[in-house]
């Protein structure tokens, strides 16, 4: 359409050039406009017609022509071109004004006339391209229907088809689902029918089973029987006992007894299990419950200032289960009582953590997607060539242990015997090495021993000294009392009967100072005391040296009963370290045999602690 | 690892007494009972055929020796070789025979299932126990020898019976909900007793020891069913091994499964070890192995359990975590498996000449020295587990297991792949 309209359209635009020209040569001529005027038609003029028109009005029928005009012009609705008669009788007057006045009018009407006709030539054109237009679209349109209806028939036809075919489809599944559910019956019918048989079968099985157990069985089968040399004890070592109709009864009492005994036994265990692990689970829960009120109290205290409703009635529950905390038998209880509130409470406490969780989780994405990516990449880095480093180590140790287990496997191989004498002599190295250090051990053992060795012989000569001056006071002694004897004598006899007391009793203070030798041990210790001493008493637990200790206190007992007065009375005055240390002293060297003993005691102590021996002088 | 002479031996018939001490084998209609650490012959007992079967007494004392072809039983001493007791069940044939727990009783069973004759050897005793049913596994003891529960069938249904063991007297006989009972155990507490269905379904019932039904459990419905059942030693766990190539295992509080574990074709979990045997010239065509009709079997250890999928794999699971924890291809379908009794070991045969060890530690196999090649058809630990006997057809020996530490030149690592 819109082609065919910028076609046709500057032909339309010189038709109407065309038409006002014309029009503008009409308006020019006066002849024409007078024709016009005289006419009054609508037929397009020319030149040649205006000699035609002039034929209408002669000289002599002016007055007809105008008569007549004017009778046309009324007919058409103009005013007369008459003057108005004033009488009936006089001639009408031809009306100059009227006339021109009908004519203008009439030349308009012209005018637009011609204007009309313009525009409907204009629209005629137009229509009749339309026109041209619809009948190509329709005889378009036409060719399209046809074809659509070819079509259209054509796929009517591939329906019909396909609709044959599903109906042959239908038919068939439904042949099949018909098969199908006759299949299905034959199967139950045949299951059915197999399980009578097989029921029939066993049946029959078991008659015959019947009958044979009947003919095997009843008749006495001299072969069934056992041979066997003579009947052998029980395991348990009881006696077989018959059964008889009596003590049925209570036999099978008896074994249900034990039957529900077993199964109560296990049910006990069982419960006692699980008893066990619940408990379990109950601290594993209340100390979860713990950590996360603890976890949980201290920050929510920050966030009840930003006025959060939850976080408020939070705060609340946690105070309440902190309370509840504090009644720890709570927990004691069946698990229906607390069971609720347990989980109310825990699931509450989750979810604060949850969130908490999440929060700081969001922040942390927050963070890291700010400002972390840098470092993430250079960690991946650094990530790759650890394990790049890594992998190449793994590799290497690999290899090694090949080489190593081949060479292994070679040794193993080839070289069995050579690898046992090898593995011999790597023990005795290594013995020999242990052996060394047990030796230079002993080294420093017997260096010590000689070094406490020399202590004893110094104390010992010591002694020897003491020994001489108080062999000399006692002989001063001795003398004074000899020169006292003759002047005071009943006191005389006094000290005599002590001495004897004293002497008698020596046997059972050397007791007691055994028995007591234990207890003084820390006193001496404590007193940074002689060495002698701590020795001694050290040595006392061994039996042997202590025994022979005490025989040789016994001796000397026997020997001087002053001595013993001397130690006993020191040794229940366990203030007096250092006097006792060299009375001790002193009754050592008085006996070679007991110094042995003594030594060996030593010795013991040595070997029994190191680091006692490390404080000796 | 030290390996004793070979010692001939017929029908795979070589067991160690309970005890530990002996060790017996036959030798065609021979008995010959051995020390165990010497492997001095004892004893030597004639029987009168060849002998089909042997058992221990639980107190090391006897030994059962069955002919089920004559239809005998004979019975050694091992304290009185010159005392001796045959059992003769006559026209009734015998089919099975085995002892009672207290070692004084013998169970046989006759042709045909018709009875069980219960035989003493304490006193002229003879018991009858009619209607066992003809199954898999249709007797079972309790672990302290106090019970018995056997399979029975009458009027085309099913029962079990509980006997006392003590005096043979029916304790319980309740009937079970099965179309076709195919075997019942007792869990090592003595206190639950499972009974599967026949393999056409799937259907485990679990029965307590006076007879309630505790639980049943079914996996799925419309194929075939249980394989093998096997309980944890704790009785904490039922494996049931299926024919769908799965395991479940089932737990002792709600008789639920717990888990399950499959059989898959590909493992892609880094963490589970997958040991392949490969030999020097390396044979393809090893990795991708159709499936099967797998042979199940659940192990006795609480830490772990295997089973047969593909036959030349064992699939070893960690119960402690649940999860599968290595895998042992081997080249020939396996023969025989048995857990070391006392720690995680597993010894592992394929009837080649090799046997194969495996521990959480690692794995190993070791070539079976001699003349010859022995080939290991089945294998059994001995109480200690720190020796076991192998068996090939007619030759068997001992291997003595020292510290890990010393391996001989025998051995050889097997090649790990994860």
């Amino acid at each position: 359409m819109g082609d065919w309209m910028t076609v046709t359209d500057p032909g339309l635009s010189s038709e109407s050039k065309t038409i006002s020209q014309y029009t503008s040569e009409t308006k020019m001529s006066p002849s024409s406009l007078y024709s016009q005027q005289v006419l009054c038609s609508s037929i397009p003029l020319s030149k040649n017609v205006h000699s035609f028109f002039s034929a209408f009005c002669t000289e002599d029928n002016i007055e007809q022509s105008i008569s007549y005009l004017d009778q046309e012009l009324t007919t058409f609705g103009f005013p007369s071109l008459y003057e108005e008669s004033k009488g009936k009788e006089t001639k009408r007057e031809l009306n100059i004004v009227a006339v021109l006045n009908c004519m203008n009018e009439l030349l308009v009407l012209q005018r637009k006339n011609l204007l009309a006709q313009e525009n409907v030539e204009t629209q005629n054109l137009k229509l009749g391209s339309d026109m041209d237009h619809l009948q190509s679209c329709y005889s378009k349109l036409k060719e399209q229907l046809e074809t659509s209806r070819r079509e259209m028939i054509g796929l009517q036809e591939r329906d019909r088809q396909l609709q044959c075919k599903n109906r042959n489809l239908h038919q068939l599944l439904k042949n099949e689902k018909d098969e199908v559910q006759k299949l299905q019956n034959i199967i139950a019918s045949r299951a059915t029918q197999y399980n009578h048989d097989m029921k029939r079968k066993e049946r029959e099985y078991n008659k015959l089973k019947e009958r044979l157990h009947q003919l095997v069985m009843n008749k006495k089968d001299k072969k069934i029987a056992m041979d066997i040399l003579n009947y052998v004890g029980r395991a348990d070592g009881k006696r077989g006992s018959w059964r008889t109709g009596k003590t049925e009864a209570s036999f099978f009492l008896r074994n249900e007894d034990e039957m529900y005994k077993i199964l109560l036994n296990d049910y006990e265990y069982r419960q006692k299990q699980i008893l066990m692990e619940n408990a379990e689970l109950k601290k594993v829960l209340q100390q979860m419950k713990k950590e996360m009120i603890s976890l949980l109290s201290p920050q929510k205290k920050k966030p009840r200032e930003r006025v959060d409703d939850s976080t408020g009635t939070v705060i609340s529950d946690v105070e309440e289960d902190a309370g509840e905390l504090s009644r720890e038998s709570m927990w004691d209880l069946s698990c229906e009582t607390v069971r609720e509130q347990l989980t109310n409470s825990i699931r509450k406490q989750w979810r604060i953590l949850k969130s908490h969780v999440e929060k700081l989780d969001n922040q942390v994405s927050k963070v890291h997607l700010e400002g972390f990516n840098d470092e993430d990449v250079i960690s991946r880095q650094d990530h790759e060539q650890e394990t790049e480093k890594l992998e190449l180590e793994i590799q290497q140790c690999k290899e090694m242990i090949k080489t190593q287990q081949q060479l292994l496997q070679q040794l193993a191989t080839a070289y069995d015997d050579d690898t046992t004498s090898l593995l011999r002599d790597c023990y005795l190295l290594e013995e020999k090495e242990r052996l060394k250090e047990e030796w230079s051990l002993f080294k420093e053992q017997k260096k010590n021993f000689e070094r406490e060795r020399r202590s004893f012989t110094e104390a010992a000569i010591r002694l020897g000294l003491e020994r001489k001056a108080f062999e000399e006071e006692r002989a001063s002694w001795l003398k004074q009392q000899f020169l006292n004897m003759t002047t005071f004598d009943h006191q005389n006899s006094e000290n005599v009967k002590l001495f004897s007391a004293f002497s008698g009793s020596s046997d059972w203070d050397n007791l007691i100072v055994h028995s007591r030798q234990p207890q003084k041990k820390p006193h001496s210790v404590s007193n940074g005391s002689p060495v002698c001493m701590s020795k001694l008493t050290k040595s006392l637990p061994a039996s042997p040296s202590t025994s022979d200790f005490c025989q040789t206190r016994s001796c000397i007992s026997e020997h001087s009963s002053i001595n013993v007065l001397n130690i006993t009375a020191e040794e229940i005055k366990p203030n007096q370290v250092g006097g006792e240390c060299t009375n001790q002293k002193w009754s050592v060297a008085s006996r070679p045999g007991s110094q042995e003993g003594c030594y060996s005691g030593c010795s013991l102590s040595y070997t029994n602690s190191h680091v006692e021996k490390d404080d000796l002088p | 690892m030290n390996f004793s002479e070979v010692f001939k031996l017929s029908s795979l018939l070589c067991k160690f007494s309970p005890d530990g001490k002996y060790l017996a084998s036959c030798v065609q209609y021979r008995l010959v009972v051995r020390d165990v650490n010497t492997l001095q012959i004892l004893q030597l007992y004639t029987c009168l055929d060849q002998i089909q079967h042997i058992e221990w007494s639980a107190d090391s004392l006897f030994i059962l020796c069955a002919m089920y072809k004559r239809g005998l039983v004979q019975v050694w001493s091992l304290e009185q070789p010159e005392w001796h007791c045959k059992i003769d069940e006559g026209s009734a044939g015998l089919v099975a025979s085995c002892w009672s727990p207290d070692g004084r009783h013998i169970l046989n069973t006759t042709e045909f299932h018709l009875r069980i004759t219960v035989w003493s050897l304490c006193t002229k005793s003879v018991s009858y126990i009619k209607y066992p049913k003809a199954c898999l596994q249709g007797i079972t003891f309790t672990r302290d020898g106090r019970y018995m529960a056997l399979a029975e069938r009458r009027d085309c249904k099913d029962y079990v019976s509980i006997f006392v063991c003590s005096d043979w007297q029916l304790l319980r006989h309740f009937d079970t909900d099965t179309q076709d009972l195919t075997g019942i155990e007792w869990a090592p507490n003595g206190c639950v007793l499972a009974v599967w269905d026949t393999c056409l379904e799937y259907k485990i019932l679990l029965y307590s020891l006076d007879g309630r039904l505790l639980s049943t459990y079914s996996a799925y419905e419309w194929s075939l069913g249980i394989k093998s059942v096997a309980w944890s030693p704790s009785s904490q766990f039922l494996a049931v091994g299926s024919y769908d190539g799965k395991v479940r295992i089932l737990n002792h509080v709600t008789w639920k499964m717990i888990t399950e574990f499959g059989h898959p074709a590909a493992i892609n979990d880094p963490k589970i070890v997958v040991y392949k045997e490969a030999e020097k010239s390396p044979q393809l065509g090893l990795g991708c192995l159709s499936f099967p009709p797998p042979r199940a079997g659940a192990g006795p250890l609480p830490s772990s359990e295997s089973k047969y999928n593909i036959p030349n794999a064992v699939w070893v699971w960690d119960i402690q975590k649940l999860r599968l924890f290595a895998v042992l291809e081997q080249l020939s379908p396996v023969r025989a498996f048995q857990w070391d009794p006392q720690q995680p070991r597993l010894a592992i045969c394929t009837g080649g000449s090799r046997l194969y060890l495996w521990s959480p530690a690692g794995c190993m196999s070791v070539q079976v020295p001699g003349e010859g090649d022995f080939a290991v058809l089945s294998l059994c630990w001995h109480l200690s587990g720190d020796s076991m006997a192998l068996l090939s057809k007619d030759h068997f020996c001992l291997c003595f297991l020292e510290t890990e530490a010393v391996v001989g030149t025998a051995c050889r690592q097997l090649g790990g792949h994860t």
